[in-house]
């Protein structure tokens, strides 16, 4: 079937350094105007995959189909050089050159497809606008604060209204507020422009909020794509489960097949839950992890009765907004998770943990 | 969802991967190439032609007679048990005292420690010649300065020093350059140390010295060893000093025999290659386990970034500075308000004459002379192209070091270092085989091309080091991001990389003009009667004693090699901290 709503196809690429697999038979289509954000820890094969899709490295396998034109292809040798494929990329350094100043940086890239004069100045000065760096033009690079070079940046890879923006962790070196304040600009910024995004991050914060889809990558391989929801309420695999949040894991067994693929798992503490079976099939016996985000999770005072867990508030860090509790759960189990800011709490207290109706997964153990 | 037929291979836009692979291979294997002919092929033709037989012109035979006669050469024993004996006696001094300047001057606050170190920095370019003339003007045991101070003393009969012996030889290599190369490399590496190491010693009770002593030397050992193989490595290569200063009691070492059976009446150059040959023997597993220890030092390296609080000196810190100064003025300043007092001197070192010692004579004897002028052109002819080719050729090698793929790096990288390694003498004698053997280059032989080259080849190592460590500070991704935005290759080196990288590349290319003007070892062998530059001029006055002249020259040489150093710096200093100015001593740390 036809779409023309693909704007860049990667087909089955593959990407080696010596014997290290860093992209392995990775597909993916990005549409037109989605954000697509490929996520994964350090090593993960992420960054190479952009960098192939930029032409900084060639695939050694598969093919890369940009606007409907093969740009790399390992069968038959194809391979657009850089600087002719019309793809606006921020590095993650950012790579202002200290040399120019801010509107030179912007120009360069229209300057190269030799835009000059009036035209020229416009399209820079919008550009600079666009990101809130008007008046900024006369400045040097190297005069410029963290956020301000990122902006110069975006500017530089919007300048030429490229197809697609390609962004290589660019929050990572800006303070935790900064980054906050750029994400959203950033999402206003694609929202107004509709231009497509390929994201690349290791924080699944930044992945979560900034994305349309999500791409969760492990050892060069695409191990889920689907929207933040998708991967956050029903993660395909354990890797992305624990990837994408914090979980609460308990131990427990099969006791009854229910409807719509759903079990009920009596815990090792003793109360029974059901859960959504996640990947496969279980049979009535066996050993199981119910795995629940600890958002989910209600702890009330004292003792809960029926379907819900005695535990222990066993450490209590009051953290302005909330508290930080450890919870003793039994005689080995501790979840770390926050309680509201009342003075309810205390030390060694006796709670009730209650497990939501909806939102428990049955993983193998 | 499929993409309805992605359009297929525009021959126009589209490059064929395999050939663009191989067009980048091809330059990079070229370069690769001609280095390896410029360093490798010498060497090979010293050793083919140590086992040839027969003078130049007539055909050769096979054979050992070379080795024979080098080795039964009654002057060879000699020769090297000097050349060892003096490379032992001047990094053993000079190791000590240059330990010692440098923590004063990177670990503790002595005053002035800037303008100290640039001292020493300059001290480093001082042609050793011209201060080798200023020494004798102070040490000759004839009308030395000082010994005749001392004579004045009545319980002193005899001249107490003589520059023309052993000692001497040993004193004036101290004081020109051995003692200030040892400040330059090991000053940043001891500022690169973490002072946390000493404080902690500090804390435990340990005193100033016992600090020095127990924490700072063993942790810098590896450094300190690396630069004491590479200076000992350089000390095997000294050749002008010896020459002038061992003659008159023929105290050879291996360069100044290789030199004298070059210049023989009958020129023995089978024995002369042999010779470099055993010399090369002798350096090999020098060279092995100073590249050893550099690779394996990467996993011993001292922290980084933090450097901590300076050692008070306090009641040492002015006598101290007083030390050092003093020093450096009797290593700078002494020689050369010596060297140029005697060029208005009537008789060189007669500071007092009946007649009255001072005239104008000389210099206008020598500026009269037209030897002195095209000696001065061939000089600057030499220095500006071994320059531009410095400049050129370096930035090629530090950029596919740096920035490309290439299979055959390592070997690259390799091959830059290896002519800090080897003797001036022994490439010059290899150079004199490659330009007369070779047909195809023999035309080459007596014109400037031959000395641009070898000069150039003399700053490959440190040249190279300085615009690779600009490079590697600089990033790849500046690059990648004029590619994303749509400039080539050519557009991105005119615009991105070229303006980033200009003032380092300046900056060697007024080195390398520095090394060109007091060069002597690397030209000794090459330099011909039309094509001499200064400093062989000078040497050759020397040699001949007419020291009056010599001086005359020294002073332009001075000029020469001075300015040029300055400009460097002042290149280094502006363009700040980052770039060319830092690197420049961790360039030459690295490259040892």
């Amino acid at each position: 079937m036809m779409n023309g709503d693909v704007v860049l196809r990667l087909n089955n690429v593959s990407k080696s350094y010596g014997a290290a697999r860093a992209v392995d038979r990775l597909s993916i289509d990005v549409r037109k105007g989605e954000v697509l954000t490929l996520l994964g820890p350090s090593g993960c094969g992420k960054s190479t995959t952009m960098r192939l899709v930029m032409g900084l490295e060639q695939c050694d396998e598969g093919e890369i189909i940009y606007q409907g034109k093969v740009v790399d292809s390992a069968e038959t040798g194809v391979n657009l050089p850089v600087h002719k494929r019309q793809m606006g990329m921020v590095f993650q350094s950012y790579a202002i050159w200290p040399h120019m100043t801010v509107f030179e940086n912007v120009a360069y890239p229209l300057r190269v497809r030799r835009v000059r004069g009036e035209k020229l100045r416009e399209a820079v000065e919008r550009t600079l606008d666009l990101v809130g760096l008007g008046g900024f033009g006369d400045r040097l690079a190297p005069n410029l604060s963290g956020g301000q070079q990122q902006r110069v940046a975006l500017a530089r890879s919007l300048v030429f209204e490229p197809q697609i923006l390609l962004l290589d962790e660019p929050f990572s070196n800006l303070d935790a507020h900064l980054r906050e304040q750029m994400r959203a600009e950033v999402r206003l910024l694609q929202r107004r422009l509709g231009i497509t995004v390929l994201f690349v991050t290791h924080d699944q914060v930044e992945a979560l909020s900034l994305s349309d889809r999500i791409v969760v990558m492990k050892a060069g391989r695409a191990e889920q794509i689907g929207t933040p929801y998708e991967l956050y309420a029903h993660p395909g695999t354990a890797a992305v489960r624990d990837f994408l949040g914090r979980t609460v894991k308990l131990g427990g067994r099969v006791v009854e097949q229910l409807q719509d693929n759903r079990v009920m798992i009596e815990l090792a503490q003793g109360a029974r839950v059901a859960a959504t079976a996640q990947p496969g099939h279980f049979s009535i016996g066996q050993a199981c992890t119910a795995a629940v985000r600890p958002e989910t999770l209600e702890i009330v005072p004292g003792l809960g009765g029926a379907g819900t867990l005695a535990a222990k508030i066993e450490m209590l860090l009051f953290i302005g907004d909330r508290y930080e509790a450890r919870i003793g759960l039994g005689e080995r189990e501790t979840l770390l998770m926050y309680l509201p800011a009342t003075d309810a709490w205390r030390e060694g207290q006796e709670v009730a943990l209650r497990l939501p109706e909806r939102g428990v997964q049955a993983w193998p153990a | 969802m499929t993409i309805a037929s992605p359009t297929p291979l525009e021959a126009t836009p589209l490059r064929r991967r395999r050939q663009r692979f191989e067009r980048a291979t091809l330059v990079c294997g070229v370069v690769l190439l001609a280095i390896a002919f410029v360093v490798v092929y010498p060497i090979l033709l010293l050793f083919y032609q140590s086992f040839q037989v027969g003078q130049f012109g007539t055909p050769t035979v096979f054979g050992f007679d070379n080795w024979r006669d080098a080795l039964n050469e009654p002057a060879m024993r000699g020769a090297i048990l000097n050349t060892l004996g003096l490379t032992i006696a001047r990094q053993g001094i000079s190791f000590v005292i240059g330990i010692l300047l440098a923590w004063l001057l990177a670990r503790t606050d002595i005053p002035g420690r800037y303008w100290l170190e640039f001292g020493f920095w300059i001290a480093f370019f001082m042609p050793s010649l011209t201060s080798t003339l200023g020494w004798i003007l102070l040490l000759d045991p004839d009308y030395g300065l000082i010994n005749e101070l001392l004579q004045a003393l009545p319980f002193v009969e005899q001249p107490p020093f003589n520059i023309f012996s052993w000692w001497g030889i040993v004193f004036t290599h101290l004081m020109t350059g051995t003692l200030a190369i040892k400040v330059m490399l090991l000053t940043p590496a001891f500022r690169n140390m973490d002072a946390s190491l000493e404080e902690a010693s500090r804390a435990s009770g340990a005193s100033t010295m016992g600090t020095l002593w127990r924490i700072v030397i063993p942790v810098m050992a590896p450094t300190i060893f690396i630069v004491f193989l590479m200076g000992t490595i350089r000390s095997m290569e000294a050749f002008e000093i010896e020459l002038i200063l061992g003659a008159p009691h023929q105290i050879e070492v291996y360069s100044t025999l290789i030199y004298r059976r070059i210049f023989d009446v009958h020129p023995q150059y089978g024995t002369a290659t042999a010779l470099s040959m055993i010399v090369l023997l002798f350096l090999m597993p020098l060279i092995a386990l100073q590249q050893w220890m550099t690779r394996r030092r990467s996993h011993a390296t001292v922290s980084g970034k933090y450097t901590g609080r300076l050692q008070r000196l306090r009641k040492w810190r002015w006598p101290l500075f007083g030390l050092v100064a003093f020093l450096l003025l009797v290593i700078t300043v002494l020689p050369v308000s010596l060297v140029v007092t005697a060029t208005f001197m009537k008789l060189f070192g007669y500071f007092n004459l009946p007649s009255g010692a001072y005239t104008l004579d000389k210099w206008r004897a020598a500026l009269a002379h037209p030897q002195l002028f095209a000696a001065l052109r061939t000089t600057l002819t030499i220095a500006v192209g071994a320059s531009l080719l410095a400049m050129l050729s370096f930035s090629l090698i530090a950029y596919i070091s740096t920035r490309t793929k290439f299979a055959l790096r390592g070997t690259l990288d390799f091959l830059t270092w290896l002519p800090s390694a080897i003797p001036g003498v022994v490439i010059g004698l290899g150079f004199l085989w490659l330009f007369l053997g070779t047909p195809l280059f023999r035309p080459l032989y007596g014109t400037f091309w031959i000395l641009i080259i070898a000069i150039a080849l003399g700053s490959l190592t440190l040249g190279v080091q300085v615009i690779k460590s600009n490079l590697v500070q600089l990033g790849a991704e500046l690059e990648e991001a004029s590619a994303a935005s749509g400039a080539n290759i050519l557009y991105t080196f005119r615009h991105v990389v070229l303006p980033l990288i200009a003032p380092a590349v300046l900056v060697v290319g007024l080195l390398v003009f520095a090394s060109a003007a007091r060069e002597i070892s690397l030209v000794a062998l090459l330099s011909t009667g039309s094509v001499k530059p200064l400093s062989m001029l000078q040497l050759n006055y020397m040699e001949d004693g007419s020291y009056e002249l010599a001086t005359i020259i020294g002073v332009f040489i001075l000029i020469l090699t001075i300015g040029a150093a300055l400009g460097a710096r002042f290149i280094g200093m502006r363009v700040g901290a980052g770039t060319a100015a830092s690197a420049q001593p961790t360039a030459i740390e690295k490259s040892t």
